[in-house]
């Protein structure tokens, strides 16, 4: 490295460093993704509670009352038998039972009974308790038709040919997938958006404050002009993407994850490997903005160019999951190879290197190929008009 | 020595340089006067490397900008017209990034930023931030950042404009000094009492061309006036886009 670089570098950074505001920006981004997660999390656990006692609208509860035992003993529970505060949440459009007034004579007469339930599916919170309340009408119907059986002479397990006995061999940190996949996305956007602020500064930022003309008429050339703009916006990229990594580490030690079945950790080693394979993505980051920025006539131009490139850490393992096959060319594609690796590190899956590396390699590559087309963009005529 | 010769270029139909050519000789000052959209910038940042012609050359210290620019650029000091500084860089950070893309890092770079602020009186703002400096402050520090190497040739481009009567005046006295140590000064100007004030050369350039060249006592000969100003606009043919 020769000492112009060093010094168009040092400057890079300390300049950087200084800029509170798009530090605390990181910081601020660092914090929330975690918290978030782990309030979502928490908020999973509270819901998935079994033993939590359901509260349901029965209609004609008089004409059956060992169902409404029955439910009872699952902790499904009437409206209006437990305490205000307990039933708060049941009561807007309740998950209503209806027992018809012929019940009792046509179960006696072993006839078939016809109960309504009625539940909403688009209301995500309640999935669990209407699952809870099908499954123990469902088992208590199965009773039902034992004793009937048994009465008749006949074996019940006639009805049941084979049993199955369903084993997860899933690990419990296998199990953390849906965690594993927000953390995944966390990660990813804090690469973009810790950099996004410093990104613009050092580009539209520098040209707006008529800095950009002086540096580019001294000895220096502009491919290392823009490799130390580069390696400073991307070394803030990188920093986003540990603190928030360090922060997720934290802030899951206060989630009762094994409640879920979850096994969860984030050690150190596993925060710098996830760390270092961020470093490309950092980098082809930096390059994607310092373009886009370069790009724009205007500070605030840049500014909504740059909240677009946020998108594509979002989008991309979005639209990898929708995939209906995947194909092996998808694991190398930048964005998403990196999402692959934080996925496999933290599932305790083994990692495919191969593809990880490739994946590396052709982000480094795409990110060459865009700072090359900025120094190439920088000495064109029409740059230099663009800067008064 | 600046010298820039034949440049032509246009910009799609407009012909902003025409076969424009002039000469900025050592241990002297030598003033561009010509009204906004002459070619003055346009002249300049051929003579930096940053802008190729359609013809002609520029040359800095018999080096040519085009064929080595980061050589030529290493013998010039330049005064922007627009003061940028880095507003989270103290003054002498902000001169000692100047110095260390001129290679001077380590010991050297801060002897030579130590050097400067010292000649200017820069001390008692030197550890500050630029952000918040007064206009004058800010002239001083980017006097300081284009003279932290020692060029031989220093380019100002409108030099004075938005200067208040003190920082114009120290401008004025610097560039007299370095004229006096052999330096060669290059200024382009619109502002002629400035140029009259200064200049031992005086390039008189209209639409991208030279129309007239000579100290300002040949120009007056020259025109057959008595007054500088009246041989301004006889030379450009009006006086728009020239301040007295």
């Amino acid at each position: 490295m020769n000492s112009v670089f060093q010094t168009l570098l040092y400057k890079e950074i300390i300049d950087a460093m200084r800029d509170r505001r798009a530090l605390m920006g990181a910081l601020l981004y660092a914090l929330f993704g975690p918290v978030i997660l782990a309030s979502a999390l928490n908020f999973a656990i509270a819901n998935k509670e079994d033993d939590k006692a359901i509260y349901i609208d029965i209609k004609g509860a008089e004409y059956a009352p060992v169902l409404v035992e029955k439910l009872a003993q699952q902790h499904i529970l009437p409206l209006g038998s437990g305490a205000a505060d307990d039933e708060e949440r049941w009561r807007e459009q309740p998950i209503t039972l209806e027992i018809p007034e012929t019940y009792r004579a046509n179960i006696e007469q072993a006839k078939k009974v016809s109960l309504s339930l009625w539940i909403n599916t688009a209301e995500e919170g309640r999935n669990s308790a209407n699952q809870r309340v099908k499954a123990a009408l469902q088992q208590y119907g199965n009773e039902l038709a034992t004793y009937r059986l048994v009465l008749r002479g006949i074996d019940p397990h006639l009805l049941a040919p084979y049993s199955v006995d369903i084993k997860d061999h899933a690990s419990a940190q296998e199990k953390s997938g849906m965690v594993m996949g927000m953390l995944a996305v966390f990660v990813l956007m804090s690469v973009f958006v810790a950099s996004t602020s410093i990104a613009i500064d050092t580009s539209a930022g520098e040209r707006e404050r008529n800095a950009l003309e002086l540096i580019l008429i001294q000895p220096i050339t502009t491919t290392q002009l823009i490799g130390a703009k580069l390696i400073a916006v991307s070394l803030l990229g990188s920093l986003g993407a540990f603190l928030t990594l360090c922060m997720t580490s934290l802030v899951m030690g206060f989630v009762p994850l094994a409640k879920m079945g979850i096994g969860f950790e984030l050690n150190a080693l596993t925060i710098i490997t996830i760390t270092l394979a961020m470093l490309p993505l950092a980098i082809f980051a930096a390059a994607f903005q310092l373009f886009c920025a370069f790009q724009a006539k205007s500070f605030k131009e840049a500014q909504s160019y740059i909240s677009l490139t946020i998108m594509v850490p979002l989008t991309i393992p979005f639209a990898v999951q929708f995939m209906p096959h995947k194909p092996d060319w998808v694991n190398w594609v930048p964005v998403a190879s990196q999402s692959g690796l934080i996925e496999s590190i933290a599932k305790g899956q083994e990692i495919d290197w191969l593809s990880i590396g490739t994946g590396a390699m052709l982000t480094l590559l795409l990110a060459a190929i865009l700072a090359g087309w900025l120094t190439r963009t920088l000495k064109s005529e029409k740059a230099i008009l663009a800067l008064s | 020595m600046l010298e820039v010769r034949q440049l032509t270029k246009h910009f799609g139909d407009i012909k902003a340089l025409d076969q424009l050519s002039f000469r900025a000789e050592d241990g002297q000052i030598t003033g561009i006067l010509g009204p906004n959209g002459a070619g003055k910038t346009t002249a300049l940042r051929v003579l930096y490397g940053l802008l190729k012609t359609e013809t002609g050359s520029a040359q800095v210290d018999d080096i040519d900008v085009a064929k080595e620019p980061l050589a030529a650029r290493r013998k010039l000091g330049v005064f922007p017209d627009k003061f940028g500084l880095y507003e989270r860089l103290t003054a002498f950070e902000q001169i000692a990034y100047f110095a260390g893309l001129h290679g001077l890092t380590g010991n050297a770079g801060k002897a030579a930023t130590q050097a400067i602020i010292e000649k200017l009186s820069l001390q008692d703002i030197a550890h500050r931030r630029t952000q918040g400096f007064s206009q004058g402050q800010r002239m001083k520090v980017v006097l300081a950042q284009a003279l932290v190497h020692q060029p031989q040739n220093f380019v100002l481009d409108e030099p004075t404009r938005g200067l208040d009567v003190m920082s114009t005046r120290i401008l004025r006295q610097q560039l007299r000094d370095l004229r006096d140590a052999g330096h060669c000064i290059l200024f382009s100007s619109h502002v002629m009492q400035e140029v009259a004030a200064l200049c031992d050369q005086v390039i008189v350039v209209a639409q991208g061309r030279v129309v007239a060249a000579g100290t300002p006592e040949q120009l007056c000969e020259q025109t057959g006036q008595t007054q500088l100003e009246e041989a301004f606009v006889a030379l450009i043919g009006s006086d728009e886009g020239i301040a007295a």
